[in-house]
């Protein structure tokens, strides 16, 4: 399904992506070169989403499954714990912008912004959908944050398991390649559905390959949260 | 009977409906393979074909849209055995109703170059596999569902290479008439069409209602010797569960339009059912009505079609003819400053681009195909191949994914010979030049001779007139003053008499004399007055691209002037006035800024050395911003900022060096990739211009390389120093098999190593040198291998 492109993108946000340190006063020349790599990114994209209900299967000791899929890994399964079903859901920006990002060529100032920009937009087409699905939830349903391949211990992988459960390179043309997903700019990811309220429990940095060199957690944060 | 008679009847085909929809009725979970059924469950396979052929299906689609090799990986089972088994049932079950049976092959689940990673020949060789399997068995191919241009091309030759069976293909289309990738109806119908498909169609993705107005643009665009078909889903599906809700009373009642199109088989998709098949074939019967098809001279690439109705300019710069920096970038490959010729002359307004890499001492036919693989990447204007070597045509021709231009044949049988059947292969139209043996005629008869001589050969190929574009050659005016007139004369008859297209390469005219610019854009303003439908320019030149915009206004080809209004409107007269030398050379890299750091360099060469402008300014500058870096008081995009300065300063100081592009000002040698694997480049690439910066001789292989090229590369640019990135940790692997084969190979070279999941450790573990924390941290790397 087509989603809807915003008007515009936070350029704070997109500032902090390329490594700008958050909170910090963010010079006028980066903040143009923000404000070019959004209207490109925005200009180009073509968001488009899909997402579909399984149903988890927590009787088998060793492995959890959902609709016949076994999800690999501890994390995930601490994410899930108490939730009976799941939305999968994967979200792309398209093809467009990828190319646009090679045509920069040499120009890595705005190459960087535009990656930025275009990872800042998928992020917030994922959290557009699921907000979106939240309605359509009954009302005696809760939902979990969405917890994507490659998080924690849940291996980059199940990628391709998403992609095809969901059928996503026919109905909106994402794929997988080598663990890469193509468009380059698209989310993958799962989110826990149960009867009581529940927030999911997002990975912590035990299992993260970041955990040595992250920037976030010497700074004392998290990158589950802003 | 040769094997595609059976097609040539005039009533409709009735295709089958959905095969998915009917198995997962049949308790098919998703996630599980559907062609396993040909092994495992034969007789509800057959159940699905019979209750198609009992609606009044006449040809079935076998179950073996994911049977490719590579996709049953892990399955137990080979493509071979699965296509054999599964045709074999809908052959057993179609032969009571004499229906047809299709080998159904569906797209391979990754997206290939250049969009995506997959090699070109390696998908040909998948679906090859998949089409040797039924070769024998099957009565046609259907190659379905694709969205990407690139991959139906490679289903296609796997099919015209390995069989001579009949081919219909099909593409799926969002409401807007492109796939996901951004092909449009017309590049597909042009392509495809052009390179000899028996049929071409619209399957998945809407339902009748969203498809008609894309089929009413298909059946204009398709040629004549290719029929059309459509299999629309049951409506579109419901967001939450996926579902099909068009019924087939209402279902048929929506295909009414489409029997007045002269569309030749109809069938459904996702959702539909017998029941939808049946009203199909109750209703479609009899006579298919005459197709209506617009005649066009277009030449495509995936995504934009040009028309030669409204002339076209085509960029000359990617041609090393007279050209010291393109011979160098073709002898180094430097792909950077070949891609920066194409991006300036589409940014400029050219609509195609003539593609020369011929050097004598280079590889031409694999250079052609590196060439036409990485404009891809970069751009989508149609690309012209210009060579005369018939090896780096087909290299070329056959991973560029539209309608190219071949430049050229010419009258001598020897070229006509060698040329066409390829351009026939690859569904290219040709630019035929108006001489032969004998020379270039001098009268505007004897070139029109040539032409129709060149003419009817190309049709002896199939391919038509007006694919043909005659090149009655443009005569330096400085020697031949009257050979203008002739040549305009020549092209005029050549278009009204043959029907052809004409083109000119315009510059040639002024060689020899001064301020070129005002005979070129006058005669290419009286060559579109005879007839010209593609100039050869350089649009890089302001005026030129202005003769051509201002003509389509006069002569009515851009409506309203609205591409005139766009370009121009926004046009000051007023240029803004720059203080020269307001800021030094180090505050403007240190600041950043492009414009002032290249006038600011320039005013520093008038009075220094351009060794020493890089020793004494360039590279403390770039210290300085590395430094504060480090501290944490300014941040990357202030560092690549700085970077970009210190680049486009470093072009005029290059260029005034006593030898330009030789050693002067390198430091060193040092080659980069990003490992085999990996496409996450962007940190590499970083890495690379600041090094560049600094003076080092950067070679750069790109991404996704192989530890082997690698190895070859360091051997022959004996570089000492190595630097190789890897983003993910399923990558390691094949960065450390890499360091491995190179201390294998007893190669002098240090190494050193980044990427997001890279630590100190880990590269130690590898065996690497060096871990560089971030680009800055390389060149300091740099500087200490080398010792400058």
């Amino acid at each position: 399904m087509l989603l809807q492109t915003p008007n515009e993108l936070s350029l704070q946000k997109i500032c902090s992506w390329m490594g700008y340190p958050q909170q910090s006063e963010i010079d006028p020349q980066t903040m143009q070169l923000a404000q070019r790599a959004a209207k490109i990114v925005l200009e180009y994209a073509q968001p488009r989403g899909i997402y579909k209900k399984g149903c988890l299967d927590w009787s088998k000791t060793k492995q959890l499954f959902c609709d016949e899929i076994p999800l690999q890994g501890t994390d995930i399964v601490q994410h899930l714990t108490g939730c009976t079903h799941t939305v999968w859901i994967a979200v792309t920006i398209g093809v467009q912008v990828d190319m646009q990002m090679r045509r920069l060529g040499k120009d890595m100032a705005l190459v960087c912004a535009v990656d930025a920009a275009a990872g800042a937009l998928v992020e917030r087409l994922a959290e557009q959908l699921q907000q979106q699905i939240k309605k359509e939830l009954n009302q005696a349903e809760y939902m979990t944050s969405r917890y994507s391949p490659g998080y924690g211990d849940f291996p980059l992988e199940m990628q391709k398991d998403v992609i095809q459960y969901l059928d996503a390179s026919r109905k909106i043309g994402l794929t997988v390649s080598g663990g890469i997903l193509i468009p380059r700019k698209s989310i993958t990811a799962v989110c826990g559905i149960s009867d009581h309220p529940v927030q999911g429990h997002l990975a912590g940095c035990g299992h993260c390959v970041l955990r040595d060199k992250c920037s976030y957690r010497k700074e004392g944060k998290y990158c589950g949260k802003d | 009977m040769a094997k595609t008679d059976w097609l040539n009847q005039n009533q409709y085909f009735i295709l089958d409906g959905g095969m998915g929809t009917m198995l997962q009725a049949m308790g098919l979970q998703p996630g599980q393979r559907p062609e396993l059924l040909a092994i495992t469950h034969p007789e509800r396979l057959k159940q699905v074909h019979e209750s198609y052929l009992q609606a009044g299906a006449t040809i079935l689609y076998a179950n073996t849209f994911g049977a490719s090799p590579h996709k049953l990986e892990g399955s137990g089972y080979n493509a071979k055995e699965l296509i054999q088994a599964a045709i074999e049932i809908a052959k057993q079950a179609a032969e009571p109703f004499g229906a047809k049976v299709a080998l159904d092959i569906g797209p391979l689940g990754e997206l290939l170059e250049p969009n995506g990673t997959l090699d070109f020949e390696t998908a040909v060789q998948q679906f090859a596999e998949m089409v040797d399997a039924a070769k024998e068995i099957a009565d046609l191919v259907v190659v379905e569902t694709m969205t990407d241009l690139q991959e139906a091309r490679a289903a296609l030759l796997a099919v015209k290479e390995n069989s001579d069976l009949p081919l219909f293909v099909s593409m799926s289309f969002e409401e807007n008439g492109r796939t996901f990738t951004g092909c449009s109806i017309e590049a597909f119908a042009t392509c495809i069409g052009g390179m000899g498909a028996d049929g071409l169609g619209i399957n998945c993705s809407l339902g009748p209602v969203q498809i008609l107005p894309l089929t009413k643009r298909l059946c204009k665009a398709t040629p004549k010797t290719a029929k059309v078909f459509v299999k629309p889903n049951a409506g579109l599906p419901d967001p939450a569960t996926g579902e099909y809700h068009l019924n087939a009373e209402k279902f048929f009642e929506q295909m009414q339009e489409y029997r007045s199109l002269g569309i030749a088989a109809v069938g459904g998709c996702c959702g539909t059912t017998p029941a939808h098949i049946q009203k199909l074939a109750e209703g479609f019967q009899g006579e298919v009505p005459t197709r209506e098809i617009e005649t066009k001279s277009v030449l495509t690439s995936a995504v934009s079609v040009v028309d030669a109705d409204r002339i076209i300019a085509v960029g000359e710069r990617i041609n090393p003819t007279g050209k010291k920096r393109f011979q160098q970038a073709l002898r180094q490959e430097d792909m950077d400053y070949i891609l920066s010729q194409a991006v300036e002359q589409t940014d400029a307004g050219a609509e195609m681009l003539d593609v020369n890499v011929g050097l004598p001492e280079i590889d031409e036919p694999e250079m052609m195909k590196k060439t036409v693989k990485a404009l891809q990447t970069v751009t989508d204007v149609p690309l012209q191949l210009d060579s005369t070597n018939p090896k780096a045509l087909e290299k070329g021709l056959r991973v560029y994914c539209g309608k190219a231009l071949v430049n050229s044949v010419n009258g001598e049988q020897k070229s006509l010979d060698a040329i066409l059947p390829l351009c026939k292969k690859y569904g290219a139209a040709v630019i035929g030049l108006a001489l032969d043996e004998n020379g270039i005629p001098p009268t505007a008869e004897g070139r029109v001779n040539v032409a129709r001589k060149i003419v009817q050969e190309a049709k002896k190929y199939g391919i038509p007139a007006h694919d043909v574009y005659i090149d009655c050659l443009t005569l330096t005016a400085s020697a031949q003053q009257e050979g203008a007139a002739e040549t305009l004369k020549a092209l005029t008859q050549c278009k009204q008499e043959l029907g052809v297209r004409t083109v000119l390469g315009v510059s040639n005219i002024s060689f020899g004399l001064p301020c070129r610019e005002y005979l070129n854009t006058t005669f290419l303003t009286m060559a579109l007055q005879t007839g010209l439908d593609l100039a050869i320019i350089n649009p890089n030149i302001a005026a030129m691209m202005a003769a051509m915009r201002a003509y389509r206004v006069l002569s009515c080809k851009d409506s309203q002037s609205a591409e005139y209004i766009d370009c121009y409107a926004q046009t000051s007269t007023v240029t803004p006035i720059k203080t020269e030398g307001s800021m030094s050379l180090s505050q403007a890299i240190e600041k950043g800024l492009k414009a002032e750091a290249v006038q600011a360099v320039q005013m520093e060469l008038k009075n220094k050395e351009p060794l020493g402008i890089v020793n004494t300014i360039l590279i403390p500058a770039l210290d300085a911003v590395g430094d504060r870096f480090e501290k944490g008081t300014l941040f990357l995009p202030q560092l690549l900022q700085s970077a970009g300065a210190a680049q486009a300063a470093f072009e005029p100081v290059k260029a005034a060096m006593p030898n330009s592009g030789s050693d002067t000002a390198n430091r060193g040698k040092i080659v980069v990739a990003t490992v085999k694997g990996d496409i996450h480049d962007i940190g590499k690439n970083i890495v690379k211009v600041i090094l560049e910066n600094y003076g080092y001789d950067v070679t750069d292989l790109g991404r996704d390389v192989a530890p082997q090229l690698i190895v070859e590369t360091v051997k022959k640019t004996g570089a000492k120093l190595v630097g190789l990135s890897a983003l993910m940790t399923t990558t390691l692997p094949s960065m450390k098999e890499t360091i491995r084969l190179l201390r294998q190979e007893n190669l002098p070279c240090k190494i050193m190593v980044g990427g997001a999941v890279l630590t100190p450790d880990y590269a130690a573990d590898m065996g690497a040198d060096f871990y560089a924390k971030d680009a800055k941290h390389g060149a300091d790397i740099a500087k200490q291998v080398f010792g400058n």
